[in-house]
């Protein structure tokens, strides 16, 4: 493959910006509250506007009511939503980049003709139920029972960490529907609708004030059958298919809007002076660090293209796309870190700034990144282990005979 | 905004590449044999890596920036020569100076040239130089500069450092951005190549050798510091493989991006073969093993056209459209 010229998307862009301009959000999302209702109707109003005027839906088929956009639209329109200060809405990604596509992949007919149109229109907000108390990183020691009764899955247990889980109408809900299986086996992906009896929600505040998680109670919650996404104990399967669909490409807009960040960064430290009165980029030793900071998003910027390029070309992403995620994560928060050094005395207070873009918030929030989907401790195993071949952590040596 | 990857004839050059140098310029060599690689820099012009950028009424092969940093990657991995940039370059210099006799005798590699960059002391520091004569790069000028040196001893033993008082006697001289930057997206190549050799060394090492039981690769102290390095190998090939586009099709952000690259990658080899040092223990402290030789390698590169430790902060001076 040679070099894609830029021209050819030139009409793409300049139609993808012009939009952006006049329809992104004047106000920030608002706070994750405990009821999150502020932060859904943001979110539903938001994902409409997308729908109504063909936004909705940039990497999904055709067939779906997506767009199909290509790898290239699909960076453009990362780039100039990130260039535009497009709303960094997990709320909605969990329904546009998981949910849905997961039901395109593995739904049946009826799931889809009813799901698939509630989310792209942005009716339908969506959570995540994967992780438990006792099934963090290690996500395979999931315990939340689904007993099949007839036509129906009744469960109890509990699941933690699931984002918005206060305001979403459904939840992607990973069951042990086979007692007494064992790790990735006996699990299955099941419709869970939020507004059902037998579920109690608990928001958890976390370091930043929001109530960006949630642990939510199942009491003899009853799911028909019919919601079962695949075959009854596949859902492991079915949970890791998501991840082939997506190829990456999610990453692009965190890793377009981190490259902003770090430009922002800069400009802060143009502008404000230190108590020597001269600009803080004038200090050779703040310079140095956020000229480490400027090259390392650009390559990472050059690791996320490249893989884009990769997964273009032959549809299997690289080794590199593997990296982007635990990169992204661990050079946002160096980020956040710097910044919220550069503030000094006023990195202690907590201002008016809406949480997107203020610093001090997105340092506290920073913390996430290593930690949820996934620590970058488990992450580096799995890389280590599938990509360098280095033995699990419990091999044993074959002694000589 | 780039997005490529090599194509089929780019990587048939760059396996062949691979394939001769692991035949004829295996990493052991730089212990057994006294012949150093700037003797034998005929063979490389035999294979077109010494004009290759030349084009073909110059007696090149008519390719680019892209090709060349192809070719590095495969030249650092075999730990060949860093005067090999100054062999690659010296013929352009010499053609655009006006000097077209000195440039065939350097494309054949009859005339060897060494390469260097200004020392803090005001001289030159050449690498090495086997005929006295040496490609000198200060920002964006390039020249090529015949002096006497004096031989100093370098912690990289398989090359030849040397100091030269400039500005010495100065055969040809320009100043030409996208060479100079050029040199610097080969330079990172070269220490690309080097960061793969680091990675697969250290996970090979990792997966075999067995203490208390069990492989130390088993071990999260080990596995995830392997992680890292093979991370950084990935982001700085990219880096380099993005920047060398940028050069090639004259984009505005070509600079800044050429200088993030060979920073990066410098930054990330020494990284990675400190930790090839570690990784190996008491051995990896010897010169029985290579985890060494890579390390002072890395440094040896890392120093190339321009102080490291100034680099970031020039990086945040650049204008960038994102």
């Amino acid at each position: 493959m040679g070099l894609v010229p830029a021209s050819a998307l030139d009409d793409f862009r300049s139609g993808v910006r012009s939009w952006l301009q006049t329809h992104v959000p004047a106000e920030p999302a608002p706070s994750i509250t405990r009821d999150g209702i502020a932060h859904r109707d943001f979110l539903r109003g938001w994902q409409r506007k997308l729908h109504d005027s063909g936004w909705a839906g940039i990497n999904w088929p055709s067939a779906f009511g997506g767009r199909d956009l290509g790898a290239m639209e699909q960076i453009v329109w990362f780039e100039e939503y990130a260039r535009a200060g497009g709303p960094d809405c997990f709320g909605l990604s969990v329904a546009q980049s998981h949910a849905g596509p997961t039901l395109i992949q593995a739904g049946t007919p009826e799931q889809r003709a009813f799901h698939l149109p509630r989310i792209l229109s942005g009716e339908a907000i969506w959570c995540q139920g994967f992780s438990e108390p006792g099934a963090g990183s290690d996500l395979a020691g999931i315990r939340c029972r689904g007993d099949v009764e007839g036509d129906e899955i009744v469960v109890n247990g509990s699941k933690i960490w699931t984002s918005f889980a206060q305001a979403a109408d459904y939840q992607e809900l990973v069951l042990r529907t086979e007692p007494g299986s064992q790790r990735h086996k006996g699990l299955s992906w099941v419709i869970c609708d939020m507004q059902s009896p037998g579920i109690t929600v608990r928001p958890i505040k976390s370091m930043d004030g929001e109530y960006h998680n949630c642990e939510v109670f199942y009491d003899n919650l009853r799911i028909p059958l019919s919601n079962v996404v695949g075959k009854l104990g596949d859902g492991w399967r079915v949970s890791m298919a998501t991840l082939a669909f997506e190829r990456g490409r999610s990453f692009i807009g965190s890793q377009v809007r981190l490259l902003r960040t770090v430009e922002r960064l800069l400009d802060f430290a143009r502008d404000t002076n230190g108590s020597d009165g001269e600009p803080l980029i004038a200090d050779p030793s703040i310079a140095t660090r956020l000229g480490e900071l400027r090259a390392r998003a650009s390559g990472l910027k050059s690791m996320t293209y490249f893989s884009v390029a990769r997964s273009m070309n032959d549809e299997v992403p690289g080794a590199e796309g593997t990296y982007v995620a635990l990169m992204l994560a661990e050079l946002k928060q160096q980020v956040y870190r710097l910044w919220m050094e550069l503030l000094d005395m006023r990195g202690l207070e907590v201002t008016d700034v809406p949480h997107a873009t203020n610093p001090v918030l997105q340092y506290l929030f920073s913390f996430a990144a290593t930690i949820g989907g996934g620590t970058s401790e488990v992450r580096r195993n799995i890389i280590a282990e599938r990509i360098l071949g280095l033995p699990r952590h419990d091999a044993v040596a074959e002694l000589p005979a | 905004m780039m997005l490529s990857l090599p194509d089929d004839e780019q990587m048939a050059l760059s396996q062949g590449v691979a394939d001769f140098l692991a035949g004829n310029f295996p990493v052991e060599r730089l212990r057994s044999t006294d012949t150093r690689d700037v003797e034998r820099w005929d063979e490389l012009v035999g294979l077109g890596v010494i004009g290759l950028s030349l084009d073909e009424d110059q007696g090149g092969l008519g390719l680019s920036v892209v090709e060349e940093v192809l070719v590095c990657r495969e030249l650092g991995r075999t730990l060949v020569s860093p005067a090999i940039i100054g062999a690659m370059l010296a013929p352009h210099v010499a053609i655009r100076g006006g000097q077209d006799v000195l440039a065939v005798s350097l494309r054949s590699g009859e005339r060897r040239v060494g390469l260097a960059v200004g020392g803090s002391d005001g001289d030159a520091r050449v690498v090495d130089a086997a005929d006295g004569l040496f490609l000198f790069l200060t920002g964006s000028e390039l020249s090529l500069v015949e002096g006497a040196q004096t031989s100093l001893r370098c912690i990289d033993e398989t090359v030849c450092l040397a100091a030269a008082p400039l500005p010495g006697t100065v055969l040809a001289g320009i100043d030409a951005p996208e060479l100079a930057w050029a040199a610097h997206v080969m330079a990172a190549a070269m220490l690309c190549g080097q960061l793969e050799a680091i990675r697969d060394m250290a996970a090979d090492y990792a997966r075999t050798r067995v203490q208390f039981g069990r492989p130390i690769g088993a071990f999260q102290a080990i596995k995830h510091r392997c992680t890292d390095v093979a991370m950084g190998a990935d982001m700085c090939w990219a880096q380099v493989w993005n920047a060398a586009n940028a050069l090639h099709s004259g984009a505005a952000d070509a600079e800044f991006q050429a200088h993030a690259a060979k920073w990066l990658a410098g930054d990330e080899a020494i990284k990675a073969a400190r930790f090839n040092i570690q990784v190996h223990g008491g051995m990896g402290f010897t010169q029985e093993v290579d985890a060494q030789l890579l390390l002072k390698r890395a440094h040896v590169l890392h120093q190339l056209f321009g102080n490291p430790r100034l680099v970031p902060a020039r990086l945040v001076e650049f204008e960038l459209e994102t």
